[in-house]
Order: structure tokens, then sequence, then C-alpha cells
């Protein structure tokens, strides 16, 4: 994408320092895939939660944990089978025979990134309770309120292939993600270059481990991000793409007033990653896919295929001298 | 029901039509059975009105039967047909190509019915029967609701169409029935689509381009219609339905129309003119009339006529009719008789059109009328030979009126094409001499039945056996047209030469002797001599008058001896008597009857479009030639330049060629203009788009004097109409930065995405920052020219054929 200076002002050199700081420490997690990882750093800053659907090593571990590292948060990871309970992923009181009192043995979600492999295989019930804990960003245990952290961040993964004896989310549930992606195979000289990085040498590792981001940095992008302006013709942009999701025909339920504030958040962070203070059309198209792709109820490329009519049938803001902002 | 139900029921719901064109996946949905059988059952009770209304003669009852079950039994069977074969039919294409030939029919059959049965139907009825046809298959197919919307639209107009032109006496309780059925379908219909309302009540889009274009058509025909020739509008399309006889033309398949046609219509209301109307109403006046309204019957004239002339005797019934209808205008208060409304208002227009006309013309022009025939010529003067009166005239009754049969001349000359219709109507003409077409076969007078009112002599020149023609009263005509191309076939026409008087008939080819006429012989021999004797010489005398010698009302014969001789060989100018008398001494002298003719000659540049009648003024005047074929007929002949004869009516195709021939003509006076216009048109249609470019650059440049803000804007706007000029249009569903990654935009990408930069910037950024330079908009604006992007179009359109070779 072309950045002008004047479009670069905007955001603090720091904040975008940081920020290439984690993109780089993914792209050298995942080699190939920087428009996986552009999409990754939008749900990021926009505060939003990742469900990402693929088959199995394709890297999505590795994306989750390279992302935990570089925020410089814990990384909690949940392999979520049908015996998993909703106290293995909040937490619970257990009774210490030495104090005589129960005690709160905190669970995964009290990290600030969480992995919850294969998601579709924990029953609805433990489903239920990492949801209310995305969506609220607390868990309550035996009626106890726990808060959990600001930066808390979920990546969820599904397997599409092998739906044996799983619990497919449910919409209501799926709108808690702000984005689903698919990682995808990498181009051939990507893996060429993954088997070559592979072989030991005794050479020590490029990628370091620390942190990107300072503590509070976090949450700090983000506020930044939810302060880039949205013009009135972009909105009602938006608003028409919700309406027309509403009354398409392949659609059984349309883009919830919840999702399109994640449409625009998410096209916030978008305009905030190419230096400008403002979005744009084009800014709503870069994250309309993964951010509709989750919320439509449909296969991946079936999801694709509705949202690219969605998007011939809205015409995006005609430049007008009558309504610059 | 309420009329926004009606309405969007019609129009159907937005969900059901993008269902319906939904892309190849999506098949268009099937309506419901139930609502199936009321549509087919609405257009069969329409089919049936109509049915009714063709034959509301009532003498075709059996027919009308008939052809009712045969509707009901087609129509139902190929309903279940395609009912049955529903999911084949609908995935097919096969339904529009059967449609249309359903629709075409009734057209293609009506040519061959005309020709083999010589039986056929009105055009207006040819296409309700044609339309007729397409209404009932719409209604089998009425599976899609687009097809039923078109089928009851098409009913409801047939139904209407058939109550507003006929009185069966079937007819109301069968449009009540259509009206409780429709109303019933747009329940149904309404109530199926209901459930999709709910869905999606979004609005539709209106296409503006096809109303636009819808509507521009009729105007643009209009106004090509009204392009030729001097008419009005209205003119140049009367007659576009050949119903009426609007064209002056019988066609033998048309219904009885009004106006100037088979039945005229009188006013009987604010007379403030008149037309040649046969039923038109009569009033009991002081002027002499045909029909003076006396009855020996009845006790004596209402009213005292002062010269009293030879009238006929109406019978009582109408007699009645007219004073009881009379009577109701006056008790209404709407009085008409013309003399009264000589002295009230209006006087002057009216006086005025009685003294401009001597009388008007209905019918085909241009048209000689025949007033007095001369034989007899003594080198200055022409004079008429007693013709003898024919004997044992009769009347013909047709239909509704009485024809005085006019013995036919030329028998066995097959020169004559088709018949010509001609109403005389007198306005100030004196005495009794009916200006008469050449070859008349029959006139008319409104029920006039006796023979005795009429005189014919040996010249087939009509008299009324009375001192004065009747005013105001229509005289009709036919009379045959002879085609001339039949009478150059030497084969079929032998014109007798004679060179010596046997006979008082012989006086027509009877000369003064004399020095003078032997030059004239001479001038004659000279001009036809190398052609073979006939017709090719007449028509050589003819043409050469016509094309050598000049038309001149302003000069006089001034010779004492021969005026003709003068003419001829001196002055080359004259008037029309001299040209006729210059072309009737010439046959003569080389052996061919020939005769002079005065009467008056109907101009059809005075053909006045709002009475649609031919003002025959006294200016109007005119002599011609006439010339014996032999056996008593007698062909006209027209050696004045400036005047034509009534052509035989012409063909569809010599109609066609006719408009080809003065549209060619037209080009030809304008061929400087014409020239100029199509280079021009020419240029701009080649370069639209180059023109369409510099137009709207020349547009964005004025807008400098705005703020560079709004200069960008109006660059990106710029952009894209370059792209959609060079055939690169973005769709309206894309940005441009988007747009910019096709890959025929590869070179300039990086220039489109810094347009849509700036203009973003402007139209989004709700705090400026920076300002637009206008010299790097200026310099985008150059880089994207349309002629680079035509470049980039053609490069990649040539690397798509090399790819593809």
């Amino acid at each position: 994408m072309t950045t002008s200076e004047l479009q670069k002002q905007p955001s603090a050199e720091s904040d975008l320092q940081a920020v290439d700081g984690i993109r780089q420490r993914l792209n050298a997690s995942l080699k190939g895939k920087a428009d996986v990882i552009e999409m990754v750093l939008v749900c990021l800053l926009s505060r939003g939660h990742l469900l990402l659907e693929d088959k199995p090593g394709l890297g999505k571990t590795t994306l989750a944990k390279a992302l935990a590292e570089s925020i410089g948060g814990h990384f909690a990871r949940a392999q979520c089978t049908p015996d998993l309970l909703p106290s293995d992923i909040t937490g619970f009181n257990i009774f210490n025979q030495k104090t005589h009192e129960f005690e709160f043995r905190k669970g995964p979600v009290f990290s600030e990134v969480l992995l919850a492999d294969e998601i579709n295989r924990a029953t609805p019930r433990t489903q239920s309770a990492l949801l209310e804990a995305m969506a609220e960003r607390q868990v309550t245990v035996d009626t106890q309120r726990y808060d959990l952290s600001d930066a808390f961040f979920v990546i969820a993964t599904q397997n599409p292939v092998d739906q044996h004896g799983t619990y497919p989310l449910p919409e209501a549930q799926l709108d808690r993600f702000a984005m689903k992606l698919s990682v995808g195979y990498p181009a051939m000289d990507d893996e060429i270059r993954m088997l070559a990085e592979a072989v030991v040498d005794g050479r020590q590792p490029t990628v370091s481990s620390d942190a990107c981001l300072q503590a509070g940095q976090l949450q700090a992008l983000q506020a930044r991000v939810a302060a880039i302006s949205v013009a009135t013709p972009v909105q009602d942009y938006l608003v028409r793409i919700a309406t027309e999701t509403r009354s398409h025909m392949s659609i059984a339920l349309g883009l919830s007033p919840r999702g399109l504030l994640t449409l625009q958040r998410a096209s916030q962070a978008r305009a905030f990653l190419a230096g400008r203070d403002f979005v744009t059309p084009d800014d709503v198209l870069d994250v309309i896919f993964p951010v509709l792709g989750v919320r439509l109820g449909l296969e991946v490329r079936e999801a694709a295929r509705v949202t690219q009519e969605v998007l011939d049938a809205v015409t995006v803001p005609a430049y007008s001298e009558k309504s610059p902002s | 029901m309420a009329p926004d139900v009606v309405s969007r029921t019609l129009a159907g719901p937005r969900s059901l039509q993008r269902q319906n064109s939904a892309s190849a996946d999506d098949k268009p949905l099937i309506t419901s059975l139930r609502l199936h059988i009321i549509c087919l059952v609405l257009s069969l009770l329409a089919a049936f009105i109509f049915t009714l209304t063709e034959h509301d003669d009532h003498e075709h009852t059996l027919w009308c039967v008939f052809e009712i079950v045969m509707q009901t039994l087609l129509a139902s069977l190929a309903t279940i047909y395609f009912r049955v074969r529903i999911s084949l039919l609908n995935e097919t294409g096969v339904v529009t190509p059967v449609l249309v030939m359903v629709a075409s029919l009734s057209l293609i059959c009506e040519p061959i019915q005309r020709l083999l049965f010589g039986t056929g139907h009105a055009f207006e009825m040819l296409i309700m029967h044609s339309q007729c046809n397409l209404m009932l298959a719409l209604a089998v197919c009425g599976f899609r609701m687009a097809f039923q919307r078109l089928a009851v639209m098409i009913a409801v107009f047939t139904t209407i169409f058939c109550c507003t032109i006929s009185d069966a006496s079937g007819l109301m309780p069968l449009t009540l029935l259509f009206v409780a059925t429709a109303v019933t379908w747009l329940v149904a219909a309404w109530w199926e689509t209901v459930d999709r309302r709910i869905v999606s009540s979004e609005t539709g889009k209106i296409p503006k381009t096809w109303l636009a274009t819808a509507a521009a058509l009729p105007l643009l025909a209009l106004l090509a219609a009204s392009g030729f020739g001097s008419n009005k509008v209205t003119t140049a399309l009367k007659g576009f339905m050949p119903s009426s006889g609007g064209t002056g033309e019988n066609d033998p398949f048309s219904r009885g129309g009004v106006n100037d046609g088979d039945a005229l219509i009188a006013g009987n209301e604010n007379i403030k003119s008149f037309g040649p109307l046969d039923d038109a109403p009569f009033v009991e006046s002081e002027q002499p009339s045909l029909y003076d309204v006396f009855n020996d019957q009845f006790d004596a004239p209402p009213k005292k006529i002062k010269n009293q002339q030879r009238a006929i005797a109406l019978p009582p019934e109408m007699m009645k009719h007219i004073h009881q209808k009379m009577a109701e205008a006056r008790k209404a208060g709407r009085e008409f008789s013309l003399l009264r409304s000589e002295k009230r208002g209006n006087r002057d227009r009216i006086r005025d059109l009685k003294t401009k006309a001597l009388f008007y013309i209905a019918g085909r022009t241009p048209l000689h009328l025949r007033m007095e025939v001369y034989d007899i010529f003594d080198g200055m003067e022409w004079a008429p030979c007693d013709a003898e009166p024919v004997l044992g005239l009769n009347i013909t009754k047709t239909e509704d009126r009485h024809w005085l049969n006019i013995p036919q001349d030329g028998k066995g000359f097959e020169v004559y094409a088709g018949t010509a219709a001609h109403s005389v109507k007198n306005a100030n003409l004196n005495g009794n001499i009916v200006p008469t077409p050449a070859h008349p076969v029959g006139v008319s007078i409104d029920k006039v039945d006796r023979a005795d009112m009429y005189q014919v002599d040996s010249t087939k020149v009509v008299r009324m056996n009375r001192d004065s023609l009747p005013s105001m009263t229509p005289i009709s005509f036919v009379s045959r047209c002879v085609d001339r191309s039949l009478i150059a076939d030497s084969h079929r026409v032998t014109i007798v030469r004679r060179t010596t008087v046997r006979t008082l008939n012989d006086l027509t080819v009877s000369l003064p002797p004399g020095e003078k006429m032997e030059a004239i012989r001479r001038l004659a021999v000279q001009w036809t001599d190398h052609l073979p004797r006939g017709w090719p010489q007449i028509a050589a005398i003819e043409s050469r008058l016509r094309e050598q010698y000049a038309l001149n009302r302003e000069v006089a014969a001034t010779s004492e001896t021969s005026p003709v001789h003068e003419f001829l060989f001196e002055t080359r100018t004259g008037g029309e008597y001299l040209f006729a008398s210059a072309a009737a001494v010439m046959l003569r002298s080389i052996g061919y009857p020939a005769r002079l003719v005065s009467g008056f000659y109907a101009r059809p540049d005075r053909y006045d479009t709002d009475s649609r009648h031919t003002p025959v003024m006294a200016e109007d005047a005119h002599f011609w030639c006439e010339v014996s074929l032999g056996a008593g007929m007698w062909l006209t002949i027209e050696p004045s330049p400036g005047y034509d004869i009534l052509q035989p009516p012409p063909g569809l195709l010599a109609r066609l060629w006719a408009v080809i021939a003065a549209i060619g003509q037209l080009a030809r006076d304008n061929m400087a203009l014409l020239t100029l216009f199509c280079l021009a048109a020419t240029i701009v249609v080649l370069n639209r788009r180059r023109l369409q470019n510099m137009l709207l650059t020349l547009r964005w440049r004025l807008t400098l004097r705005k703020s560079p803000s709004t200069l960008a804007i109006g660059l990106a706007r710029l952009v894209d109409h370059r792209l959609r000029l060079a055939g690169i249009r973005r769709s309206g569903g894309t940005t441009l930065r988007r747009w910019a990654r096709q890959p025929v935009l590869a070179p300039v990408r990086e220039e489109l995405a810094r347009v849509a930069d700036l203009a973003d910037e402007v139209m989004y950024q709700t705090q400026r920052t920076g300002q637009v330079d206008t010299s790097e908009l200026d310099l985008l604006a150059r880089q994207l020219s349309y002629s680079e992007l035509c470049k980039l179009r053609s490069r990649a359109a040539a690397n798509e054929s090399t790819h593809a070779a």
C-alpha cells in the first residue's frame, strides 16, 4: 500500500516501531504469511479475539505463541477435548488443608494470550465458559468474580476437516470473535526456507524471544486505534453493508450491531497500521472478509463468495465535492 | 384493496425480483398452482370477452362458441403439460422463443389468409389478436411470476379495450366476473409474497436510464415524423392505423371509423366550419338546397323559399328525425343554424371561408376536375361541340348509398390501376356543372336515389339537373386511375391515328389550314419522328412542352392569327391554356385526336391539415389537354410544368420507395449542409470519448478557482471518468485504489493509488493537516491522461490476443 508523507504523520513513531517489531517477529515465526499476520495485528489492535480455522500443522499454535511472546504477556494453552470442564478453563477453588481455607487456582484464561486449541472439540458448556470470559474479560467462580488481564487475547483454532465428535460453535458465540482467518499452506519458496532453517547447524536462532511491547503499551495502542476518526460517508458505507447482509438471500442472519461495531473497530485498526488517522473505504474492504467470515455462519469459500456479492451490491462512497468531511 | 398494495403486487417484491434475476445457480421462483390457475382463468375470461367483441355482429355465433371452447381446451391442456414438465421448462430457455412465436402467429397468418381466402382482420383487431394469443401463452407459462404479471396486464388492457368498442350482450356479466377474478388474483399474488416482504422491505432502484430512454423514444419518433414534409406531426402520423381512411384510402379490411373515413360524423354543436359530411344536419334556409325539407305528403314548406328548384323528397321517417333532432338541440340551447351563425359571432371567419374557396375536395390530390371540354379549334378560339347526353342512367344501391352509374369508356383497355374516391363540396361555385374527375365510375349524393337528378354527357362531365349546385352538400365520386406505365406498353394499347374527318367526333383531329399550322406540324414531327407511333410520341410532346417551355400566367398571347404558333416559336412562355392548346394542336397535327379541357386543379400544397380538405380557389382554374386512346377513352395530358396528374394509389412498396425518394431528394437539395453535418457527426461519433474527456478535463480545470481540496476530489472523479471512457470502468463496489490492482493498470498503479490517497484525505480526514499541492495534481492528471489509459487498454488487449493465439 502506498502511504504518503501526509498520512504517516498522525501515529507516533514509537508506536509504529513497536507494531513493526511484532510484525517482524510474527513474520519470522510464520514465513510467507504477511497478509494473515497483518490481520492478526488488526485483530489484536482492535481488541478482538481471533478464530483460526485450518488444517493441523499449518502454524496456528506457532503463530499464537509468537504473538504472546512479542506482546510480552503470559501465554497459556488449553487443548480442548470433550472431557474438558469449565473449571479447567476458568480455574477452581481448592481446599487447603494447611490453612483450612479454599484457595483459587487460576485457569489458563488468566493470561495475556490464550490459545484454545480445537475449540470445537470442547463441550458447549466449556465453550460457553470460555466465551463468557472473552466477552466480559472476567470469570465468576463460586460467586466470586475475577477480572482478567486488559490485554486478554484469545486465539482459538478449529479443524474444518475432521468434524466427527465436535461441537460446532453456534452463531451467537461466533459473534464474540472479531475475525476468522485461515492460515493456508505456505508458498514453495517459503517452505524451502523453512526447511533450510530447520536444519540445526549450530548457529544461534536469529529470532529474539524478548517482548516488543512494554507493559501497558498494548492498551495504549488499542486506545489510539479506538480514537481513529471515521467520516460520515464511511459510516454510511458500513451501515449499507450491514443492511445488505441482512437482506441477502444466502445469509440467514445478517451483521449484528455488535458485528458492525467490530467491523468499524477493525477498519480503524487497519487505518492505524497504514499510518493514517482516518478510515477510508479501502480499510473496510481490507478487513471485511475475515470479519464477516466469522459471522455469516457459512463455509469459508461460500462466505467469501457471499461477501463479494454483498460488496458488489453496495457502492463505495462516491467522491463528491459536496461532501468532504 | 388499497392502491399501494395493488401496485406493489403488480411490481413484485424486491426479494422476489432478485430471486428471479439471481445468478445462474439460483433457479427462478415457481408460483403456486392456485395462483397459476387464477391467472389462467383471468386470461381466458379476457379472451372470451375479446372473442365476443370480435363477433358482436352475431353472424358467427357457432364459430364464436367453437373459438371459446378451443381456447379453453388448448390453454388448459398446455398448462397441465407445462406444470408437469415445469422443472425442465424452467431451466431451459425454450419459453421465450415459444412466446415470441405465439405472438407473431396472427401477424404471419394474416397475409396468407388475405391472399388465399380474401378475408382478413382490421389492423387493430390483428394486433389485439396477437396480443390475446400472447396473453394466453403467458398465462400458460405462468409458473413464473413475471409471466403472470404480464398476462394479467394484457388481460386488463384487452378487457378495457373490448368494453370501450363493443356493446355485445354477454359482455357485462363477463366483465364483472373478470373484475372479481382479477381482484382474487391480486389478493392471492400479494398473499404469496407476503412472507418475503417481511424479510425484505427494501425499495428497488428506479432504472432511470431505461425510463429516460423509453420516454425519449416516442418523442424522437414524433420529432423524426415531423421532420418530413411541411405538415404537422399529427398529419404525418395520420393513417398509421388504416382504420378510418385518414389517408383518403379505403382499406377493405378496416373497420368503420370517424373523421374523414367511411362514416363521417357531423357536428351538431358550435359548428364553425364545414366539411363534406354526408349526414350533416340540414336546416331549412332560404338558399336553394338540394334537400329542401318538404314533403308532398305534408303541408306546405315551413318557410318560403325564394328560388325554388328541383329537390328530392326525403322519406317521412328521415323528416321526422331531422325535425326532432333540431328541436332537441334547440331545447338544450344549442341551436344550430348556418344563417344565424352568420349573423352572430365568428361572422368574419365564416365569411372568409366562403369567400376563399370555390369548393373543397376530400381525397387524394393532385386532381384535375373537368368542367368543360372543347373540341373545335379554328386557330384562335376553342369551342365545345354539343355533347350528347347519356341516356338511360341508372342508380345502384350499395349498403347505404345510391350511386349513379356512369357508363365506362375504354372497355378492353387494361390501363386502369385502382380507383380513387373523392368528395366535392361546393361553396361558391355557380352553375350546375359538377367538377368531375377523369374516368368517373359513379357519383353519389347522400339520400339522392333518382337518376334524373343528374345529367351526364358524352364528355363524362356531370351536371345536376337544376340551375345550380347545392351548396354545403358533398358530392362523392369514384373514379378509375390510369397507370401510364401500362399505356406505355404498346402491346396493350394501340392508339388510333386519324388524319381525315369522317364524323362529327373526328372534329377532334381537325385543324385549320395555313402555314403556321404546317410549321407546328413540322415541329411536332421533328419532336416525334424518331419515336414509334403511339404513346411514345404523345409522351414526347407532353414532356418537351413541360421541359422546354416556361409557365407564366402574366404573359398573354398577342398574335391575332395564331397564338399557338407564337407561343411555340417566339415567346416560349405563357399560361396553361397556351400549353394545353399547343399540346392539342401538335397532337392533332400528327394525327392523334386531342381536345382542350378546362376545369380546376386541386393543388396538393393547398391541403389543409386541420380540416383535412383541399380548398380549390378561383385561381386554380386550369386548362389541360386530353388525347383519345380509342373506344371513347380520353387520357389526360398535362403539358404545363408544375402540374401533376393523379397517380394510381401506391402500394406498400411504392409508398416506401416514395419515402426513400423524398428523403433522397431532401438530401440532394441540401447536399452541402448534409455532407457537412455527416462529416461533423462522424467526427463527433468517432471521437466522442475524446471529446467527453476534453470537456470533463476542462470542467476539472475550471474548479481550480475553487479550493485545492475539491480539486483533489475532482481529479479522482476525472480519473474515474477517464477509466470509463478508456473501457476500464471501475465497478461501483470497489474503490479506486483496489481497482488500480487490475493487471491492465499495472504501469500507472502508483499514480492511481496516489490520486486515491489525496482524494481520501480530503474526503474522510476530519482534521486536515496538510495542503494539497496543485502542481502534483496537475502532474497526476497528465500522467493519467485518457490517451495513456487507452494505450494501456489496447496493450492489454493485444497481450490477450497473443496469449489466445
